[in-house]
């Protein structure tokens, strides 16, 4: 395909300020997403990728925050030059953003309906009663039972599945051309994270909107994404379409990410742990980041940070021995269930 | 049957919550209503056996860890540990329990003082129940570290020197210190990172391995349970709706409510995606279940007979229990 893509990210640098000097959070992030797509960006705490979706509604706190370089193009246009005007009205209109806790994210003073139809004001300048018409219908699509009950209800008064479903309306209410949703369902019981991923896909569907899918749930990234990018102490490890992540990852760090999940449908259930814990972001190894706990690492990933490899054209890690780590393997030394 | 008696059994243990009613209400004569938090659960857990609890948020899998340790007084019910019933108001005797039976909570953030160091709270643990004399708690600190995975130097740290692995390690050491014999694990995994959750889970089996260790794994994750557990009870608002051994629940879930749950967890595999049995609704509030089966609002099976009739456990196939009305004539599609 050669459409323009809805989303390109060219080598982002967030930094944030600290009394042991700058740590940077997102060190040369590229990124893109096609419209209609849905890319996943995964990695665990503080790898950096929710300040990367905070980048891009330009929602990084500035002090402590720098956007030290690179561009953010949104449909061709950097968000990073744009004025904060601009950028006001682009925020919550073409572009939306999900949190993962609603609780926080909704104001509890106001009702669930006044909140959600104050958004379509601010950005459609419709009057109260058609926003208030909208409201309710928006309640209906995103599947809130007695919608219109629900408009004068508090935030306080609705179960987690509901008040991200308020929170899903709203930031559907200008009918935006992308959606980040920041860990959307990590707050939630699965049988209710069921309900929301369900009902994203069908808004997807019916929006035609690109989705950013931010989590550290592999599985939910199984079931959701076209595509996938890794994170791992503020850079992306490996970006791929979604199977050739899950069938032959490229990165170590990926590959032990998915050994170390204990899945349900797995029969032997065995799990491999990833030994240590992510680098302290100013104290960042020489070479490799990853290398100090990578089971595959040789010399020359103690001393030379390794290049972007590509092992397919739209497949590509940041290792020196990309795709072809496992020809390092140590001693075969399985762990898990031993009883 | 002529076994010894199993290393914790619970029978009947309810747990109500008064909930007080707001000014209004009391001045309107409105009765106090109760949360049914536990409502009459029974769990047997033999030595060495990891029993997972599992469900859903407010189900009640917490309230019932808590009130087989006495941290919360339960309404009714009893708790026998070897056969010998725990007298709550006994403090010699709870004294004594605490050391058999043990703790480990979600969030070791809010579990740890941060103002004791890491050798301060493992040592306060050695003192108060006087495990090893004075003179040898220091040593008894440095064993404890490294059966956790952790070197001597982490007794001068503090909490919030430590990552969350780390900090959930000193609080397994902090119960490991009195040698129990059973632990309840209060989602103990859920707050990590996948590559930390499975250093802890690795740890956690192997000292079952080490030290012969019982434990009670409440969670959510079925994943995670169904690598750690010898056999699971699910919890639907208070009451225990299925328990059977491991492989077998996992292979063959007869309760609507526990194939829905199984249906719902995300497998990391793109080519798993199906058709899931997607549960409408939320879960009804414990101050005011359903009348019957507690899940019949939810569940697309539902009949009269669900409304009128309070299912009972029963054994459908060997060892597995199931209270549904209908168990073993559902099929999962």
């Amino acid at each position: 395909m050669t459409t323009t893509p809805l989303l390109q990210i060219e080598n982002l640098q967030v930094e944030f300020a600290t009394r042991g000097g700058a740590v940077h959070a997102v060190d040369g992030v590229n990124l893109t997403i096609e419209p209609g797509q849905t890319l996943g960006l995964v990695g665990e705490s503080g790898s950096g990728k929710s300040v990367t979706a905070r980048a891009i509604m330009r929602l990084v706190p500035t002090p402590p925050g720098r956007y030290a370089g690179g561009r953010i193009l949104f449909e061709g246009k950097d968000l990073l030059g744009l004025s904060d005007g601009e950028m006001q009205s682009l925020r919550g209109g073409q572009i939306s953003m999900v949190f993962q806790d609603p609780m926080t994210f909704l104001n509890p003073v106001f009702t669930a309906g006044e909140q959600v139809a104050e958004a379509i004001r601010a950005h459609q300048g419709a009057s109260k009663g058609e926003a208030r018409a909208k409201t309710i219908e928006l309640f209906r699509t995103v599947g809130i039972p007695n919608a219109e009950e629900r408009f004068s209800a508090y935030p306080h008064e609705l179960s987690g599945g509901l008040r991200q479903r308020v929170m899903i309306s709203m930031a559907l209410s200008s009918r935006p051309k992308l959606l980040i949703a920041d860990e959307p369902t990590t707050a939630l019981d699965v049988t209710i994270q069921a309900q929301i991923l369900d009902l994203l896909r069908h808004l997807q569907d019916e929006f035609g909107m690109s989705i950013l899918l931010i989590t550290h749930d592999l599985g939910v990234v199984a079931e959701m994404c076209d595509k996938v990018a890794v994170m791992y102490a503020g850079q992306i490890v490996e970006e791929a379409s979604i199977e050739p992540i899950f069938d032959a990852p490229a990165h170590p760090y990926t590959s032990g990410l998915l050994e170390a999940i204990p899945s349900t449908s797995n029969d032997g259930a065995q799990f491999r742990p990833i030994p240590g814990a992510p680098p302290d972001l100013a104290r960042l190894p020489q070479g490799c980041r990853f290398a100090p706990r990578c089971r595959y690492r040789q010399a020359i990933c103690q001393t030379t940070p390794p290049p972007r490899v590509a092992v397919s054209p739209a497949h590509s890690a940041r290792c020196h021995f990309a795709g072809d780590f496992k020809k390092n393997e140590p001693e075969p030394a399985i762990a898990g269930r031993t009883s | 049957m002529s076994e010894a008696p199993p290393l914790l059994q619970v029978q009947g243990l309810v747990k109500h919550f008064p909930m007080r009613g707001g000014f209004f209400d009391r001045m309107r004569g409105h009765p106090a209503q109760v949360v049914r938090a536990v409502d009459d659960v029974d769990l047997s857990i033999r030595e060495g056996e990891t029993l997972a609890l599992v469900g859903e948020s407010g189900c009640g899998k917490s309230t019932t860890g808590r009130c087989i340790l006495y941290l919360q007084q339960p309404t009714e019910g009893v708790v026998a540990f070897r056969g010998e019933q725990i007298d709550p108001n006994n403090t010699n005797e709870m004294r004594e329990r605490r050391k058999q039976l043990q703790i480990v909570f979600q969030d070791p953030n809010s579990s740890l003082n941060p103002r004791m160091s890491v050798g301060q709270t493992l040592e306060e643990a050695l003192a108060f129940h006087k495990i090893v004399p004075k003179s040898e708690r220091s040593n008894r600190v440095r064993e404890l570290l490294h059966t956790v995975g952790l070197n001597d130097q982490f007794r001068n740290r503090f909490a919030n020197e430590l990552s969350g692995g780390q900090r959930q390690r000193i609080g397994i050491a902090r119960a490991l210190a009195v040698d129990p014999e059973l632990i309840v694990a209060d989602e103990a995994v859920s707050a990590l990172d996948v590559s930390v959750q499975a250093q802890i889970l690795q740890l956690l089996a192997r000292l079952r391995e080490e030290k012969g260790l019982a434990y009670l794994f409440i969670s959510h994750q079925l994943g995670v349970v169904r690598s750690i557990s010898d056999a699971v009870a699910v919890m639907y608002l208070g009451k225990i709706v299925e328990q059977a051994p491991t492989e077998e629940i996992f292979h063959n879930p007869l309760h609507p409510y526990t194939q829905a749950l199984m249906a719902a967890a995300p497998v990391p595999n793109p080519r798993a995606r199906r058709d899931r049995i997607l549960l409408t609704g939320d879960p009804p509030s414990p101050v005011n279940p359903p009348s019957g089966c507690r899940f019949r609002t939810r569940c697309r099976y539902a009949t009269d007979q669900c409304a009128a009739e309070v299912p009972l456990l029963r054994e459908i196939v060997p060892n597995h229990l199931v209270a549904c009305h209908y168990a073993g004539e559902l099929t999962g599609s």
